[in-house]
């Protein structure tokens, strides 16, 4: 497998599960900052890499497994958290529901938690995202279709990734919006 | 903003800028050597530049979803992604043994408790050998017999037209030309199940050479038997592509439980640990379990068990019990 196929593997397999594995860290440990969620994903995520896709046979639970195990590196390693919180990790163990089935977005929300987070760019970070995804434009092309610099294009591009990455993350939306109407997303693998 | 904040943000904000630089062309000579210095320097800068390009790839998904060309992306390169993860699993599994030693097996081969061991056979097939089993190889001209003489194996069989591939297991035997199956010896009952081709399970094999009739089921991909002791007809079922990946997961170190009853759980668990888990609340036996542990983490087991069901672990004569 190379490169782009391990990637395109990690974008089909392990992504789809990042937003349940935040909102396991979320409910299961209080208190837990956004900024140690991100590096606990970031950790498991360069775990899940190295390990490579042929040797993991079922990615979601595979990741779930990896985060549990730095949730306590990461966590020893910062100074805000409390010993209340420490406490909890020792017990923190993946059970039924974590697990469970899957809440994945269906792809009509997918699109429009897209297209709403869209609408909070500014105008020419939007521009640039909608040539670069939707009209399959180059940086290069759309550097001179804007009349900007190829620079100013990869800065709106920056911008852009990290807002819709983001907001297609979003545990508390998504955690509200599923939790009345579950049985819509629950996804068996067949 | 606290320091752990503002650091969180500066790495997320420099994989997305690597992400965007690499999506605008090749990186000059001074710039890979910072981007590598860049991954070198903590693990979690790699994670999170594999994060952000993920997440850049998969924004196709929703924007074609959204200019209207609603593609269902993802069924079926994942089934065929599975089938891909197989073979190369298997190819790892050779090159590793063939590179370690050149093992030819004669004879006897076994596994302790816990234990799992890959063999490679002199015709190229390939048998993982599950915890506290053993296998006996008896190579021929003619035929390819194996004898599985306590607990689990699987087979991935080597194509040879001239030499049927045959695992005898108690009164089961399971034929198959190039293909890959498990086979397990339980107290009762023989279980076999296919991930790859074709294989045809025979009752009492040695009734058949001697000419009389006997019971015989062909089983397809993802399909299982359990043959037991009786003389009830072998049915075969069929399993999805992840409860036949959940099946495999020993091979790779893993135990993955699905929503099975915490008592079939809990025999699973125990078969690689001496010390076992003990369940001395009854009711708990019929609860449904999720979870995944690393093989022969039976504490870890208990611990998860313990929490999903509000009951306590005490240690105590070697097991692990779970009472409230």
């Amino acid at each position: 497998m190379d490169r782009g196929e391990h990637v395109r593997w990690f974008a089909r397999e392990v992504l789809p599960h990042e937003a349940d594995v935040r909102r396991w860290l979320l409910r299961r440990i209080r208190g837990l900052p956004d900024c140690h969620i991100d590096e606990i994903v970031q950790e498991a995520y360069a775990r899940l890499w190295a390990v490579g896709a042929e040797r993991i046979l079922n990615p979601r639970g595979y990741f779930f497994v990896t985060a549990r195990h730095v949730v306590g590196e990461v966590l020893r390693r910062s100074r805000v958290v409390s010993i209340e919180t420490m406490a909890d990790i020792e017990t923190l163990n993946i059970i039924d529901q974590d697990v469970g089935p899957e809440r994945r977005l269906s792809g009509r929300e997918e699109i429009e938690r897209m297209g709403r987070v869209l609408t909070t760019l500014p105008p020419k970070c939007r521009e640039a995202f909608e040539l670069r995804k939707f009209e399959e434009l180059s940086q290069r092309q759309i550097a001179q279709r804007m009349q900007v610099s190829e620079s100013t294009v990869e800065k709106h591009l920056v911008k852009a990734l990290r807002m819709v990455k983001q907001a297609m993350n979003d545990t508390t939306t998504a955690g509200q919006s599923l939790a009345g109407k579950a049985h819509e997303y629950r996804h068996g693998k067949q | 903003m606290n320091t752990d904040t503002a650091n969180n943000d500066l790495i997320e904000e420099t994989a997305a800028r690597w992400v965007m630089r690499l999506d605008r062309g090749d990186l000059s000579a001074r710039e890979q050597r910072e981007f590598d210095h860049w991954l070198e320097v903590a693990s979690r800068h790699r994670g999170a530049f594999i994060g952000a390009q993920a997440h850049w790839l998969d924004f196709d998904r929703v924007t074609a979803l959204a200019a209207g060309s609603a593609v269902p992306m993802r069924v079926r390169p994942m089934q065929y992604l599975r089938a891909a993860a197989l073979v190369a699993v298997f190819f790892a599994g050779v090159l590793a043994l063939l590179s370690a030693s050149q093992h030819f097996l004669g004879g006897r081969e076994t596994t302790g408790l816990g234990e799992i061991r890959r063999l490679t056979l002199e015709d190229g097939s390939t048998v993982a050998l599950n915890t506290s089993s053993v296998v006996q190889v008896m190579f021929d001209r003619h035929e390819r017999r194996i004898v599985l003489r306590r607990g689990e194996a699987s087979f991935r069989v080597a194509h040879d037209q001239n030499r049927p591939f045959v695992v005898e297991a108690r009164d089961v035997s399971v034929r198959a030309l190039g293909t890959a199956f498990i086979t397990r010896l339980r107290p009762q009952s023989v279980a076999v199940t296919v991930t790859e081709g074709v294989v045809e399970v025979v009752r009492n094999p040695e009734r058949a050479r001697a000419g009389e009739p006997v019971q015989s089921r062909r089983l397809e991909r993802n399909q299982a038997v359990v043959v037991t002791g009786d003389s009830n007809p072998i049915a075969a079922s069929n399993l999805s592509p992840n409860e036949v990946a959940r099946r495999l997961a020993w091979q790779e170190g893993w135990l993955v439980f699905e929503g099975e009853l915490l008592d079939h759980a809990v025999v699973e668990v125990n078969r690689y640990s001496s010390v076992p888990v003990v369940l001395d609340a009854p009711w708990l036996g019929e609860k449904s379990f999720v979870g995944v542990f690393r093989i022969g983490d039976t504490r870890a087991f208990a611990r998860a068990a313990a929490a999903a069901y509000g009951v306590r672990v005490v240690e105590e004569g070697g097991a692990l019990h779970l009472m409230e």
